[in-house]
C-alpha cells in the first residue's frame, strides 16, 4: 500500500498528538507508583517514558499489525526497580488495590520466551492506559543488557527476534539468574549447558562488551 | 497537579555504544515532548540512533532505571559479563 507524503505527515501528526496526550496521565501514574513504592518502604527508583515513534510504528506495522494506535496500552510507561521479588509482589498488590488494573502480565511466574522477567500492570489514569513495569535489580540487569545488545545488533531480542544462538544464550542466562534469585542452586548440567550456549553465541555477539 | 518530574532527552548511538546527546528540560514537559518529536524527526530512519525521553526525580535515578544507556551504573551479574 503506498502512502503519499501528505498522508504520512497527517498520520505522524495524529501519532504525536496521541502520544503527547499521555503526558499528564503518565506523570500521575509515575507519582502514584512512587508513592506506593515509598509506602512499602522500598528504595524509590522510578522513571517514566513515552514510547518512541519508531517503536510505535514498528509495533503497528510489523509486530502486531492488527493493533490500532488507540488500543496500544504502553504509549506511556513507568518503571520501578526494586530489590526483591517480595518487594515486587507487595508493590503490585498495593497498586492493584489502589486502582483496579486493566491488565496484569506476570512474567515472573512465567517468563517471556526471550527470558524477560518482570510484572507489567496496566492502569488507567484520565481514561488513558499506562503500563507500570515492576522489576527486581536482577531482572533489570538482564533486561538492560539485552536491550543494549539488541541495539548493538539491530535486533529486537527482547521480543524474540535475532540469531537463535544469541536468544538461546539469553534465555539460558535468565533461567539460571531466576533460580539463584529465588534462592535455588543452579544444577551443574545447567551451567555446562550455559557454557556451550555461550560458545555458540560468541560469533554473533557483535564484538563483546563495550 | 504539579509536575515534579525532571525530563531528560537522550540520544544514544548504538554503533558507538554511547550517548551522543543529553538534554535536560527540568519540569517543562511540553518543551521536552516538543524536543522529543523534533529530535526523532532529525534522526529519521537511523536505526543505529535511539532518541528517548525519560522523566524521573533526578538524572541519577535515570542512570539506574535506564542503565542500558550508561556505562557502569549497575553491577552486572557474572552470567552477563562479556556480553
Amino acid at each position: 500500500m503506498s502512502v503519499s507524503p501528505e498522508e504520512h505527515e497527517r498520520a505522524l501528526a495524529v501519532l504525536l498528538a496521541h502520544r503527547a496526550a499521555h503526558r499528564l496521565p503518565l506523570t500521575k501514574a509515575t507519582m502514584g507508583l512512587r508513592s506506593v513504592v515509598k509506602t512499602e518502604h522500598c528504595v524509590v527508583e522510578v522513571s517514566q517514558r513515552l514510547k518512541r515513534v519508531p517503536t510505535i510504528i514498528e509495533k503497528l506495522t510489523v509486530r502486531e499489525p492488527t493493533m490500532q494506535l488507540a488500543n496500544m496500552q504502553d504509549i506511556g510507561g513507568c518503571r520501578a526497580v526494586l530489590d526483591s521479588i517480595d518487594e515486587v509482589r507487595r508493590v503490585q498488590r498495593r497498586l492493584s488495590k489502589n486502582r483496579p488494573p486493566l491488565r496484569v502480565s506476570d512474567y515472573i511466574s512465567e517468563s517471556r520466551r526471550s527470558g524477560y522477567r518482570g510484572v507489567h500492570v496496566v492502569v488507567q489514569y484520565d481514561g488513558r492506559p499506562i503500563e507500570v513495569q515492576l522489576r527486581t535489580q536482577v531482572m533489570h540487569e538482564w533486561a538492560i543488557t539485552v536491550e543494549r545488545l539488541g541495539g548493538r545488533l539491530g535486533e529486537d531480542l527482547k521480543s524474540g527476534y535475532g540469531p537463535p544462538e544469541v536468544l538461546d544464550l539469553l534465555g539460558g542466562i535468565s533461567e539460571v539468574m531466576a533460580i539463584e534469585e529465588q534462592g535455588g542452586v543452579v544444577p551443574t548440567e545447567a551451567l555446562t549447558r550455559l557454557s556451550s550456549l555461550r560458545e555458540a553465541a560468541l560469533p554473533f555477539l557483535g564484538g563483546g562488551h563495550r | 497537579m504539579t509536575d515534579r518530574i525532571q525530563h531528560f532527552l537522550l540520544v544514544f548511538d548504538h554503533q558507538a555504544g554511547s550517548l551522543i546527546q543529553t538534554r535536560e528540560y527540568g519540569e517543562d514537559a511540553d518543551a521536552a515532548i516538543a524536543a522529543y518529536a523534533a529530535t526523532e524527526a532529525e534522526f529519521g530512519d537511523r536505526k543505529d540512533i535511539e532518541v528517548v525521553l525519560i522523566g524521573s526525580d533526578s538524572f541519577e535515578t535515570v542512570k539506574r532505571t535506564h542503565a542500558n544507556y550508561f556505562d557502569g551504573s549497575v553491577s552486572v551479574s557474572k552470567y552477563l559479563a562479556g556480553i
